[in-house]
């Protein structure tokens, strides 16, 4: 470990004085105060005052928060911190994030790095359970559920939270924000005013924008979120015609994932009724093309939760057409249509 | 943001019966003291008077949009104080104050079914918004009339929080006898409200959560929905006058 390792390691479990800093680690004087220097101009430390002593701590953000969080669990798991912060492990590991499961040379392609560099970064991940073999020949390996894993996602990936949706009515003045339990960490620790987890009673005062988070899991995109939305009543009756309206929304890449989650009947029924409440809001050849690839040998419910208030009367033609038994409130989807368009 | 919605509002106040937003907040009070936000105007007016309202709108430089029922206009929100402007930094989306304002007798899409506010049946409040000017004293329904129009309405998580509020103060029985003596809309009431209960009653419901955030007690405003319910179920009901 380097010398700005060491001190946020030791910084992150209190505060301590520059003397103290100097008695526990093995570096001179001068090198120590131009890591602190350096430390402190990147607004991860910063200098406190007890009494009459002069401390050194972590800064208050996010940043330093969690580099400090990285830093302990990965030398608890006897994982040197200055390896994570190698460019070709970071490379690496992205690479490995992005892609889920990847052999040594698509890595060593991948970060630019040499292949033996790769090997050594893969096999030394390998051996700290940072990362799993699965394959043998050629080598292929993925990221494991690693605590380290989890932390470096929170520092590296800025993609986990997503403000899908905002609403310009609110009470009071509220978005709706879905993330990944990391980027809702980071939140919580930047905001401590008006916000509400969605199941969760935080006692906080109401600031406005009230944001409601909404927690989840894997990767948060519109088409995610979408097919998350579509299955609850707020959802039908708002979030998807939002994310529609804001253009949010790649059908393509919708059709395909409704498809893997038998979803298409529901996801094609759904853009059917929108477009005949608002034709342009939906373009017929995507009607189409879901209609294409309807599965008539199941019938899903759509809303399940909704089926206790019965039907309508207008269901029929959608349900003969799409295969599904309908239990949304018409009214819902009219009224939320009207707010955006 | 609301001292420009109020502003709009003001040039016509005196034609039309505001309803929506700013209505349920002239009604209501809640217990933390954060007002009910609201940006746009929803009002209904008599068919005489919608071409002023009209004329008045685009003389406010409103942009006129097409509308099957009523009128609809929006402008842009432009924020003027210092603090507004840095709030439109954080928000990031654009912001219109929109106005809608219907005849008295709104019409379902069906076209068949309506619910019909009575230009005798408002009364005179004043709103104030959250900005600094002064309040604006506007005609808005009693709240029997308010809250017999939204248990009628979609149950989403807005409309459930204006009838659950509205339901803490508005007298039920006349509640109950405006809607069974318009038109067919108990029909629609009594097969909204159960979904206006059972949503609202969900752990993690929006409508709720908002509720309790602004120091209301769910369960009372539940009370309130569910004696409606039972009192239209049981029938016998005066008729409105």
């Amino acid at each position: 470990m380097k010398a700005r390792e060491e001190l946020l390691l030791l910084l992150g479990t209190g505060p301590k004085s520059f003397s103290e800093l100097r008695e526990s680690l093995q570096y001179s004087k001068g090198h120590l105060s131009n890591e602190l220097s350096t430390l402190e101009q990147e607004g991860l430390v910063r200098k406190i005052r007890r009494g009459k002593n002069l401390l050194l701590t972590l800064e208050d953000n996010y940043d330093a928060h969690k580099l400090g969080e990285l830093y302990m669990a990965a030398v608890t798991h006897g994982i040197d911190p200055a390896r994570l912060e190698a460019d070709c492990f970071r490379k690496a590991w992205l690479h490995l994030k992005n892609s889920g499961e990847s052999t040594l040379r698509e890595v060593a392609s991948s970060s630019g790095c040499s292949y033996s560099t790769t090997y050594s970064i893969i096999t030394d991940m390998l051996k700290r359970g940072l990362a799993e073999k699965t394959r043998g020949k050629p080598l292929t390996v993925r990221l494991t559920l690693h605590e380290v894993n989890r932390l470096l996602a929170n520092l590296w990936i800025q993609e986990g939270l997503n403000i899908v949706s905002s609403y310009t009515s609110g009470y009071p003045l509220m978005r709706t924000v879905w993330g990944t339990p990391g980027a809702i960490e980071e939140k919580l620790f930047k905001k401590a005013r008006g916000l509400v987890v969605e199941g969760v009673r935080l006692r906080r005062k109401v600031e406005e924008p009230l944001e409601f988070v909404i927690p989840i899991e894997g990767k948060v995109d519109a088409e995610e979120v979408f097919l998350r939305e579509i299955q609850t009543p707020n959802g039908v009756e708002e979030t998807c015609i939002h994310l529609i309206t804001e253009g949010k929304v790649r059908y393509d890449e919708l059709l395909r994932r409704a498809s893997e989650r038998g979803l298409v009947n529901v996801v094609g029924c759904y853009l059917d009724i929108l477009r005949s409440i608002h034709t342009d809001l939906i373009p017929r050849e995507t009607v189409e093309t879901f209609q294409r690839q309807v599965d008539t040998s199941h019938v899903p419910q759509f809303l399940a939760e909704e089926a206790k208030y019965g039907k309508e009367g207008w269901e029929a033609e959608f349900e003969g057409k799409w295969s599904v038994d309908l239990y949304l409130d018409l009214r819902g989807i009219r009224h939320g249509i009207r707010s955006v368009t | 943001m609301e001292d420009q919605s109020v502003d709009t509002l003001e040039h016509i106040a005196e034609h039309i019966i505001v309803i929506g937003g700013w209505a349920v907040r002239a009604w209501a009070r809640p217990p933390r003291g954060l007002m009910r936000y609201t940006i746009d105007i929803d009002g209904v007016a008599e068919e005489s008077k919608m071409g002023q309202v009209e004329s008045i709108l685009q003389e406010q430089h409103l942009r006129r949009e097409q509308a099957e029922w009523g009128l609809r206009f929006r402008k842009d929100y432009v924020p003027q104080s210092q603090e507004a402007k840095g709030f439109m930094k954080t928000w990031k989306d654009p912001l219109e104050v929109r106005v809608e304002i219907s005849p008295t007798r709104m019409y379902e899409a069906d076209g068949e079914h309506f619910f019909e506010f009575e230009p005798h049946e408002t009364i005179r409040r004043e709103i104030r918004s959250r900005g600094s000017r002064q309040p604006l004293s506007v005609k808005v329904p009693t709240s029997q009339y308010l809250m017999a129009n939204k248990v009628g309405l979609g149950a989403d998580y807005k409309n459930r929080y204006d009838a659950a509020i509205l339901a803490l103060q508005a007298d039920l029985e006349q509640v109950a006898s405006i809607i069974v003596s318009t038109d067919k809309w108990k029909d629609i009431v009594i097969r909204q409200l159960p979904r206006f209960l059972g949503r609202t009653r969900q752990p993690t419901d929006l409508a709720a959560t908002l509720l309790e955030e602004n120091g209301y007690r769910t369960s009372s405003c539940l009370k309130g929905l569910a004696q409606l319910k039972k009192l239209l179920e049981e029938g016998d009901l005066p008729q409105a006058s």
